[in-house]
């Protein structure tokens, strides 16, 4: 049973984690989540629509669960991707689990704050992104073979439920594939090994987990396409793009590894370090935990200097959120290393006593989170394309405001990706995309108002009329560390501006005016 | 040696985080502390929500006053906020550690507020009992009287605060008498602690009427309780009494001297406040001259609309407590008297002159007022809950606990609604409207074009000049005697209007023909008035990234004009009709209300024939003040037709109210009209009244049934013989 304290210590976590996931929340970011919310659009129940199969439709595990938002709140989607930070508030409650489960309750509690107040978490949290939900299904997968490894008998449900969630995770995204090994290696290191024919029959069970939620899948994915959907062949697509990107972060180990840190340091210079250090002190000290580090190492390696294919040497491109599936192992480690640690320090009898291990853990973990939350505030709500979004709502807020009567249409390249923005349907006088409105709508008569991207790739050719204006340019604070700040302050000054659009993060975007219809050439 | 000292000082620091930890910890196991401490946030919420910062009204004194005794001025002007010391004082001391920000002398005045929840709690303990105290506190904190105006630069609270300080000292003195009944007369209270009490009690009175003149009519309801205190023993009594007359002297004579230093002259505080004193009184005459249309006015037009649902409560539980055993004196008489002063008292002893009417000044009867309603309901509460219990016991019904759920959930019901009431008036106290209006197209220009200097008009600059203290960006022209060395900049600037005073052939005459400049429409900005609805707009722009739906409220203009030295050639005409001249956008829901209005039919000076109000959901369109369309010719009976173009695609319900306004009064019709189709629509509505129909206007409500455009155009009415 949990003591009250370790109850309000985790409580208090979890609304910390909260806290630094509506800091740095993003919200659409107009790149990958397009795609993942025109599926959830369609899973929600809205068939304007088909439903192709492509790699981001075919992830069921994140699609589904944006879908139930996307339902529940009548197709919002800030609150699809408000929904999305559950997977870390669930991250955090893991870690603590495990945490407890391996060595006590403080361990727990210090491996929870890490992953409350990690980075590669929270910077992503708020945005559509399958990275967290794969951490969490691998988290729940390690919960469960620990069980099963701590408790007697064969405890076969834990392990086909082991295998369950590596299953989920790579229905969220391919490389939670990957676990079955370090999976599989455990599930042999916990019997006896050619002694009895344990280890065999877990390993089926969980291969049994895995290969049930992969078969649900494929017909699920059936019904929705109309077709056999292999989701490791839709992979392929994407691997010329894919592979440029990874060999241009090198080719061979040692130019992969510390490229590798370098960009995980990038998000968070402190953890990163105390991670490398503890787990390869965790390594070489007795009382390691095998699970811990199989869970911490394989993914760790695969994602730096593995290989995409079996024929030929393809390295997976780094990307700090890929490495969210062995931070929470990893945060594990560190808190045993730090609690031992801290245990000995404060058995010196210099030590002073006020200073406990508690204490001192505690204010370890602000410190790195506070310089770590410094560190990243200019990525806060920032991620991608977010500074073209903010931008791009500031001026439809704009031309909403200035023009009420005068009809928008939307520019080829807010057109692709802005679209989102006004699901579940556009207004009738904003012309987004036939697509989205679900009619082939011809564009407005003008006048109307035009918005482009300042410097956006399309030019204006073909789309603009000669008699256009130049109304304004608006540019956007990206940052919602700088959004926040503006509001609290125009909450608490009465007499103090609103919330400014400039900064100096700022992207801009031009907004057009088409004034008579007589001008009109194309 | 140094390294001794530093070794200790370092030592009592790690010890005094401890022994704060400590201290909180006690503090916080006490259930009575950590209710006392939710209903001071409850208070602060409050106060958030309704905050209002600047108005440009009365504060504009408080805060030159404030401005020149911190010595950011050389002058030092007597005014009556100047010499309102009690008050001013300590503004000047926050505003000079705010570095002469207005803001931030605005949220310190939430700090009376605060304490007088504090207050309330000790007096309703000392007097009644901790569970007194605590729902006293409770009530304090939920106050409309005072959480409206707790954001304000006002003194009503601040006094409100010394009174309850000096009842406090009181009550506790009759609580000490009354635990020595058997003391021997020549072994009483120790004199020194008499002389601390009722001379502290004295001193606070002088204290609250340095912030507020009614602070000295206090006198009477303090003498009386001296007196009660030891009624049979005169000696005594007139020796406390003389106490407190020390104290009060003192603290008179302190200030005296202390505007002596100030102003280099002695001034008196009653004659400047004499001088003041015509002013209101024309005001105070048409609020009534005898005493029940006083007494009228007060419970029914100044207080009842921000105290609407538990001003009855209260009523009933005062004239309860009066039939009460254990009643307090002092109570009573804190509450009563001010009450009746204030209301049907008179600011003259030589003729009858009763003050103004205006519902915060009776923020200092609130407090005396909330203990004894909350001694009343704790009682009643009492005898209920023991009747229940028999009843429940013998009956089979809900358990005493559960009866207790229910009357939580039944008070907090009542607060909710009356709350959500006084929503819409959140800072939008007074002028405050104005204020918003122009913060919006003050920091437009600023954005839009920062190199260009601004030049703010005849008509907002006395108003909005001690927004900018202590020091005017140097490219902002006022015309401010604030400012006597700012010179009026050459053009090209931007100056800015109220909308109110806009009028484009103003423009044209003062700006273009005489002066030789040109003068060209930049924009008109709407800020939303309404605190309620900025902080949701806030929260939703927190929280979602789409282009956010705005909420209503009322909004509030000022305009722009870019004034450029005239070319070679002729000067652009200046817009003759401001299109659209009144568009309000109201947002609510799903629904977008587009209003537009033809200038040259419907202006700010000919009034406006139509508002929105939507209701069903406290949101509410406030009306501006309008004057009505007027008829070319008065009839007994008038149509007024009401057209309008929809583009919704779901049904959209109107319901149209027609008034029109006699010589004596109004009669007025509604229809409601169900608006299923896009496309042009009207409504007519046809008044009859004895007497002829001079002017007449019109309200429409909508209720919303799902996204849609409503577009209004000129409303016009004729006779029918």
């Amino acid at each position: 049973m949990m003591s009250s304290v370790e109850r309000r210590a985790l409580v208090l976590l979890i609304a910390l984690a909260f806290a630094l996931d509506f800091l740095f929340y993003t919200g659409l970011f107009a790149s990958d989540d397009t795609s993942y919310l025109y599926a959830a659009r369609y899973l929600g129940g809205d068939r304007t629509h088909s439903f192709p199969p492509s790699l981001t439709n075919a992830r069921l595990g994140i699609n589904i669960p944006n879908a139930i938002f996307y339902w529940l709140t009548g197709g919002d989607v800030s609150w699809v991707a408000w929904g999305n930070c559950l997977y870390h508030l669930g991250l955090v409650a893991l870690a603590f689990a495990i945490g407890r489960l391996l060595y006590d309750g403080l361990s727990g509690l210090v491996a929870a704050g890490i992953v409350a107040t990690s980075p590669i978490f929270y910077v992503f949290a708020g945005a559509i992104l399958p990275d967290n939900a794969v951490a969490l299904w691998l988290a729940l997968s390690l919960l469960c073979l620990l069980l099963a490894h701590r408790r007697t008998g064969n405890n076969l449900a834990l392990y086909v439920a082991a295998g369950a969630c590596i299953g989920v995770s790579y229905t969220c995204k391919e490389t939670g594939l990957i676990m079955i090994v370090p999976a599989g290696v455990a599930v042999v290191l916990s019997a006896p090994f050619l002694r009895s024919s344990q280890w065999f029959v877990r390993g089926v069970a969980l291969v049994a987990g895995l290969a049930l939620v992969v078969a649900i899948e494929v017909l699920w994915l059936r019904c929705l396409t109309g077709e056999w959907v292999w989701r490791l062949s839709l992979v392929k697509e994407f691997e010329g793009h894919v592979g440029d990107l990874s060999h241009s972060q090198g080719y061979w180990p040692w130019e992969r590894i510390p490229f590798a840190i370098s960009e995980l340091a990038r998000y968070a210079p402190v953890v990163t370090s105390v991670l490398v250090i503890a787990a390869i002190v965790h390594a070489i000290r007795p009382g390691r935990n095998q699970q811990l580090l199989l869970f911490f190492w394989w993914p760790a390696l695969y994602l730096t200097i593995g290989s995409a294919g079996f024929t030929s040497y393809n390295p997976p491109p780094i990307a700090p959120r890929y490495y969210a599936i062995m931070w929470m192992p990893g945060a594990v480690i560190v808190a045993r290393e730090a609690v031992h640690l801290c245990r000995q320090l404060t058995r010196l009898s210099a030590w002073p006593k006020w200073l406990t291990a508690p204490l001192l853990l505690v204010s370890l973990t602000i410190a790195s989170s506070w310089v770590e939350v410094q560190h990243n505030h200019q990525r806060a709500g920032n991620i991608y394309r977010a500074s073209q979004v903010r931008s791009f709502v500031a001026a439809y807020e704009y031309a909403r405001a200035e023009y009420p009567d005068l009809p928008i249409m939307l520019g080829p390249e807010f057109r692709n990706r802005m679209t989102t923005l006004f699901f579940p349907r556009a207004p009738a006088d904003v012309y987004v995309h036939s697509y989205l409105s679900g009619r082939q709508t011809p564009p407005p008569a003008p006048p109307y108002i035009y918005l482009i991207e300042a410097d956006g790739e399309y030019g204006a050719e073909g789309e603009l009329l000669s008699s256009a204006r130049k109304i304004t340019e608006i540019s956007a604070a990206p940052s919602r560390w700088h959004f926040i700040a503006d509001t609290v302050g125009w909450l608490f000054g009465g007499d103090r501006p609103r919330p400014r659009l400039d900064s100096d993060q700022a992207r801009a975007t031009a907004v057009f005016l088409v004034p008579a219809a007589e001008d009109r050439q194309r | 040696m140094g390294a001794k000292i530093v070794t200790k000082i370092v030592t009592h620091i790690s010890t005094l985080g401890p022994a704060i930890w400590q201290a909180i910890r006690a503090a916080s196991a006490s259930r009575t502390s950590r209710v006392l401490v939710g209903c001071a946030v409850i208070a602060v919420a409050f106060d958030f929500v309704f905050f209002t910062g600047y108005y440009a009204s009365d504060d504009r004194e408080y805060l030159l006053a404030a401005h020149q005794m911190a010595g950011y001025a050389e002058d030092f002007t007597v005014g009556l906020a100047s010499v309102r010391l009690g008050f001013s004082l300590p503004n000047a001391l926050v505003y000079w550690l705010c570095d002469g920000t207005v803001i931030g002398l605005s949220w310190f005045m939430c700090c009376y507020h605060v304490a007088l929840v504090f207050l309330a709690f000790f007096i309703g303990r000392l007097v009644h009992g901790e569970t007194t105290g605590l729902v006293a506190a409770f009530l304090v904190a939920i106050h409309p009287l005072f959480y409206m105006y707790a954001g304000a630069i006002l003194p009503d609270n601040a006094t409100a605060v010394w009174l309850a300080i000096a009842l406090l000292l009181l009550e506790v003195m009759r609580k000490r008498h009354r635990a020595l009944p058997d003391q021997p007369s020549d072994k009483p209270i120790a004199p020194l602690t008499r002389l601390r009490f009722y001379g502290g009690a004295g001193l606070v009175l002088g204290l609250a009427y340095s912030c507020k003149e009614v602070g000295l009519v206090m006198a009477v309801p303090v003498a009386v309780v001296v007196i009660a205190t030891n009624p049979r023993q005169p000696l005594r009594w007139l020796q406390n009494g003389g106490f407190a007359i020390a104290g009060l002297v003192f603290f008179i004579a302190l200030e005296a001297l202390l505007l002596r230093v100030l102003a280099e002259d002695w001034v008196s505080h009653l004659d400047v406040v004499d001088q003041h004193g015509g002013t209101f009184m024309e005001y105070a005459q048409r609020q009534g001259t005898m005493p029940w249309a006083r007494l009228r006015f007060a419970m029914l037009q100044s207080i009842e609309p921000l105290v609407t649902h538990t001003g009855l409560l209260y009523l009933v539980a005062l004239a309860v407590y009066l039939l009460l055993r254990h009643r307090s004196m002092g109570l009573i008489l804190f509450c009563w008297w001010p009450f009746l002063y204030l209301t049907i008292g008179t600011t003259s002893l030589s003729s009858y002159v009763p003050p103004t009417i205006q519902n915060r000044y009776y923020a200092v009867a609130i407090l005396p007022a909330a203990v004894m309603v909350a001694h009343v309901l704790r009682i009643a509460h009492a005898h209920i809950s023991v009747r229940w219990q028999t009843l429940s016991s013998r009956h089979k019904l809900l358990p005493a606990a559960g009866f207790t759920v229910l009357c939580a959930i039944a008070a907090t019901a009542v607060i909710y609604k009356e709350a959500s009431h006084n929503l819409r008036y959140a800072g939008t106290i007074y002028l405050a409207p104005m204020v918003r209006g122009f913060e919006d197209a003050y920091w437009r220009v600023r954005n839009r074009h920062p190199e260009i200097p601004i030049v703010v008009s005849q008509g907002l600059r006395w108003r909005m000049a001690h927004w900018f203290l202590p020091t005017p960006p140097q490219d902002v022209y006022l015309g401010s005697q604030l400012w006597p060395e700012q010179r009026m900049p050459e053009p090209p600037y931007v100056f800015l209007e109220d909308v109110r005073y806009y009028r484009p052939d103003n423009y044209d005459q003062t700006w273009q023909t005489s002066t030789g400049n040109c003068a060209r429409f930049l924009f008109e900005t709407h800020a939303s008035t309404s605190r309620y609805y900025t902080i949701r707009d806030a929260l939703v722009g927190l929280f979602r990234i789409s282009p956010a739906p705005r909420f209503g409220g009322s909004y509030r203009s000022s305009v722009a004009v870019l004034v450029e030295p005239r070319n070679q050639s002729a000067c652009p005409p200046m817009p003759q009709q401001r299109q659209p001249v009144f568009p309000l956008v109201g947002h609510y829901g799903q629904i977008d209300l587009h209003f537009r209005a033809n200038s040259s039919l419907i202006t700010w000076d000919s009034g406006e024939a139509y508002y929105l109000q939507l209701f069903d959901d406290a949101s509410y369109q406030q009306p501006p003040a309008h004057k009505n369309s007027r008829l070319q010719s008065p009839s007994q009976r008038i149509r007024i037709h009401v057209p309008f173009r929809t583009e919704s695609a779901a049904p959209v319900k109107l319901v149209i109210t027609g008034f029109g306004y006699t010589a004596d009064g109004f009669v007025h019709r509604a229809r409601s009209v169900d608006v299923g189709d896009p496309g042009d629509g009207w409504a007519e509505i046809e008044l009859d009244s004895e007497d002829a129909i001079h002017s007449f206007r019109v309200r429409i409500a909508v209720i919303p049934g799902d996204a849609g455009v409503l577009e209004l155009f000129e409303t016009t009415a004729e006779p029918l013989t």
